[in-house]
């Protein structure tokens, strides 16, 4: 479903600011819905890692911040 | 005219230093004094001799703050376009700049126009609070993405847009790099780019974009200069 944003438009020059609110084109709600669903897709992997590793820490003992320390 | 005598009426058309002998027409040499320092020889048709010493293109770029003083403040609203613009280089910085919501990502598109970019380089996303662990290539089509936040509204994204040929009508070459920082719990991310925009008429405006309806601009600058 197409969304309604707002548009500051800014004359360079004199500084002359129009405010326009408009709906997305169809060109911003494909690109949209293209990176939520990257995005998404990013979570769950970060997620999933997220959980392999305290599962780790957990397994050595370690805080997320004595880990940072070892790694850097 | 006998071979003997061409040459010295040659010999005597040089009469300072740097003179070079330059043909106003087929078999009748001239003199063409030197220029100035640092001027290069150029054809000009309209010159006796078809010739003339100028100054060398595109030395020295001179380069103006176009929305100065200050920039343009990035603190509402979810696309913030600037017009008037009418440089052939244009150099656009993006300075820490603050979104409302977590999935949030910046975008520059030129006139208004989608879909017409094609930039190929480097994809960059922390995925954790203490290393950069995702780093992949990017083909973008669509606008010219330049960071962003997966997780926290704490994180900010500096970056710069370079643009080239922005008074022609053709392909003009676009230069990127950005990348948000790595505040909090932030997964941030960010580009390296570089490639084309397939431009039919000469650049007047730049957008940036936050990538969805209800995400806002909080805070930050957009500071255009053009040369």
């Amino acid at each position: 479903m197409k969304m309604t944003i707002t548009e500051r438009i800014i004359e360079a020059t004199t500084g002359i600011e129009t405010v326009v609110k408009r709906e997305e084109t169809d060109e911003e709600l494909t690109y949209r819905l293209e990176r939520e669903a990257t995005i998404a897709a990013e979570q769950a992997a970060a997620a999933e890692k997220a959980t392999a590793r305290q599962a780790v820490l957990d397994r050595l003992g370690l805080t997320a911040e004595e880990a940072a320390l070892l790694l850097n | 005219m006998t071979r003997a005598r061409d040459v010295s009426n040659i010999d005597g058309l040089l009469t300072a230093k740097g003179d070079i002998y330059a043909a106003t027409a087929a078999a009748t040499p001239s003199r063409l004094g030197v220029g100035a320092n640092a001027t290069v020889l150029t054809a000009d048709s309209a010159e006796a001799t078809g010739l003339k010493w100028a100054a060398p293109g595109g030395a020295g770029l001179s380069w103006t703050l176009l929305n100065g003083p200050t920039g343009t403040a990035l603190t509402s609203g979810e696309t913030v376009t600037v017009t008037g613009l009418n440089s052939e280089n244009l150099m656009i910085m993006f300075q820490d700049v603050e979104m409302s919501n977590t999935n949030n990502g910046l975008t520059v598109i030129f006139n208004s126009q989608t879909s017409v970019y094609q930039l190929n380089g480097i994809y960059m996303q922390q995925t954790s609070s203490y290393n950069v662990n995702n780093i992949s290539k990017w083909n973008g089509t669509f606008g010219i993405d330049i960071g962003g936040i997966s997780a926290s509204t704490s994180s900010k994204v500096s970056a710069y847009v370079y643009l080239t040929g922005g008074k022609s009508s053709t392909n003009k070459s676009i230069q990127v790099a950005g990348m948000a920082n790595a505040a909090s719990t932030a997964t941030p991310y960010g580009f390296i780019t570089g490639g084309i925009y397939k431009a039919t008429a000469p650049t007047t405006s730049v957008s940036v974009k936050t990538y969805s309806a209800g995400h806002l601009f909080v805070s930050g600058t957009m500071w255009i200069y053009g040369a």
